[in-house]
């Protein structure tokens, strides 16, 4: 016999079953974000360590060797290519964030400040040693077509050209001490702007052709 | 901080996921603990009088008129009369062969269905009068398994359960699939005393409440919804019969379904705008408070559905034409099958968990549907064209009708 059921006390009952389905998505959403912040805080953390670790191998060779610039062009590729990847995951999953808007942020500071040591590293190397790696940093607004549009340009060259590293910095972090200090160097007013092999500035989109151009004329 | 669109879009997805998710969850408990079940057959054999509407209908009239006279209720209490509606073709001959006590042919110039049927009426003196579209056919016990739904003086119509007559071309399919899944709606919506659709394959009325309520709106596109409507306003409920089975014949082509659609969605409109005062009309009890704004919110959602379904299809496709501008020739290099963590951790679980729940109900209610109309799964190109194609076809429609009935175009059948 089936239970004749009012109809008011079906909407309720739908009602709080609807909500109950509303609230697990939004709790295994969140335990899924946590999750997310720990792969990217993972990545980070492998980053740092790989930097690291080739610095003290550099080091170690530097005092025992007496040989500087002894480099590895593979592990220099691993760290930006690791480095990149850090970066396009930051970027997927701050999109499906709930509530970790502020994790987001210090994950992203601390990466930028990730990306800037590594610049400085392949600055000295340059000077140092006279390494030839093409280095591209890229600052980017958010949500601006034309930044979009050139980080799939930049994504494309790093296809075509395998000596090269591009590093994106957000523009919009500028409160950020370590961005600041890159964005006033080079006098960054707009997104896109691209820095090749740390002096020329280009300001607006630059595309592929020219991209490789700049590139091959350096 | 993501794009404003970005946003708002997230919102009304998960507004409509939450409306949608409570509108099903209410009906699945409708079907599981208000499911009554029809009773058998009661020998209760009122006066009936069927009236048939019939213009050019020479192809199928003779089917119609053959598979009346062949329904299991007693011959001296039914009779059938087939309205000659200023048909050009042979329809009137083909009736006249059978005009007898039990048949009778009404010719008269072209008016329309709803006046043919008022002019039918005017000759009914029977208790109960059904109305029977000339493409349609009805089983052998579909009227006696009716006329016992009518056991108090509040019932003001039965229906039957229609579905489509040899389903052939794809959109007949299509159509077979919705005529299937509107019969089980119906059957929920009787279950809850809001049913509000009297259509004109086989519906039984009583004759002293329509004739009392003023007959068929003759400048109605829906009469059909006109009527039903109008007895809902004037307190009447309406009933299904679910073990009576009659077949229709659907538009086998996109025009003249476009057209049909069109008609029935500005009948719709014109409609719920005429009797606008039921909405959240506490006199009209749940019907007024749930039934009549759940019909507009459904209409509303249909569109809202589309329009988000719309915007992230072109924003995927602007982000592909970026990357082709940018890439060129490398867009064939940039694709990568992403890892089985990448595809968890790219999941929005608080906008798909919810949808995933709304889906497994409606393949639940899909096919509760077909065991309710004891239909097999069939067709499997017209399911997946119904479910993907067909609801944008439907946007389309209600889109069209509704720029229609703004700017007051002229009203054709």
């Amino acid at each position: 016999m089936v239970r004749i059921l009012k109809k008011r006390t079906m909407l309720l009952i739908s009602l709080v079953i609807t909500t109950l389905i509303f609230l697990a998505g939004f709790l295994l959403g969140y335990s899924l974000d946590k999750s997310r912040i720990s792969d990217v805080v993972e990545k980070l953390e492998e980053d740092d360590f790989q930097r690291d670790s080739y610095v003290t191998e550099q080091k170690f060779l530097n005092l025992f060797h007496g040989d500087v610039c002894y480099l590895t062009t593979q592990r220099l590729n691993d760290l930006s290519k690791h480095l990149a990847e850090t970066g396009k995951v930051l970027t997927d999953y701050e999109v499906r964030g709930i509530f970790n808007d502020n994790e987001y942020l210090s994950l992203k500071k601390r990466y930028f400040v990730s990306e800037i040591k590594f610049y400085i590293l392949l600055k000295e190397l340059k000077d140092n040693c006279n390494y030839d790696r093409y280095v591209i940093l890229f600052f980017y607004d958010q949500n601006n077509r034309e930044s979009i549009q050139q980080g799939y340009i930049l994504d494309a060259v790093v296809r075509r050209l395998q000596n090269i590293t591009v590093l994106s910095i957000d523009r919009e972090l500028s409160n950020d001490p370590s961005v600041s200090a890159l964005i006033n160097y080079y006098n960054i007013t707009f997104g896109p702007t691209i820095i090749v092999n740390f002096e020329d500035k280009y300001e607006g989109l630059t595309n592929v052709n020219e991209v490789i151009d700049i590139i091959n004329k350096k | 901080m993501e794009s404003i669109s970005v946003i708002l879009s997230e919102y009304l997805l998960m507004i409509v996921s939450f409306l949608t998710l409570f509108i099903a969850l209410f009906w699945i408990q409708v079907y599981l603990f208000r499911n009554k079940r029809d009773k058998l057959v009661v020998n209760k054999c009122p006066n009936v009088s069927i009236i048939v509407p019939a213009y050019n209908e020479e192809s199928c009239i003779k089917e119609t008129v053959d598979s009346l006279l062949s329904l299991d209720y007693s011959k001296d209490k039914l009779k059938i009369i087939v309205v000659n509606d200023g048909s050009t073709d042979n329809t009137s001959n083909i009736v006249r062969a059978y005009q007898s006590k039990q048949v009778i042919l009404i010719d008269k110039k072209n008016s329309g269905k709803a006046a043919s049927i008022n002019a039918a009426l005017n000759k009914v003196e029977s208790e109960f009068f059904g109305i029977v579209d000339a493409d349609s056919i009805v089983n052998k016990d579909s009227l006696n398994n009716m006329m016992h739904l009518f056991d108090n003086g509040n019932i003001g119509a039965v229906i039957s359960l229609t579905k489509v007559k040899n389903p052939t071309t794809i959109f007949e399919k299509m159509q077979h699939l919705e005529y299937i899944f509107s019969a089980f709606s119906r059957k929920l919506m009787s279950n809850v005393d809001t049913l509000f659709i009297t259509p004109g394959v086989l519906t039984i009325f009583r004759t002293d409440v329509v004739k009392k309520l003023g007959c068929f709106d003759e400048n109605n596109l829906t009469e059909d919804l006109e009527i039903a409507m109008k007895l809902r306003y004037n307190g009447y409920n309406i009933k299904i019969a679910t073990n009576s089975i009659t077949y229709t014949s659907v538009p086998n082509n996109f025009k003249s379904l476009w057209n049909q659609r069109i008609r029935w969605f500005r009948g719709y409109l014109y409609n719920t705008n005429k009797y606008r005062n039921l909405f959240f009309s506490k006199k009209h009890g749940f019907f007024g408070l749930f039934q009549v704004p759940l019909n507009f919110l459904t209409v509303f959602l249909v569109i809202l559905i589309f329009i988000l379904a719309s915007y992230e299809i072109l924003r995927l496709f602007y982000n592909f034409i970026l990357k082709l501008i940018s890439y060129k020739l490398d867009i064939i290099y940039s694709y990568k099958l992403p890892t089985l963590k990448e595809l968890i951790f790219k999941l929005d679980l608080k906008i798909i968990f919810p949808m995933i729940i709304s889906l497994i109900l409606a393949f639940y209610i899909y096919n509760k549907a077909h065991k309710f109309a004891n239909e097999k799964w069939k067709f499997p190109i017209a399911l997946i064209l119904y479910i993907t194609i067909y609801p944008s076809l439907r946007v389309a429609h209600w889109l069209a009708a509704l720029t229609k009935e703004i700017i007051g175009s002229k009203k054709k059948w």
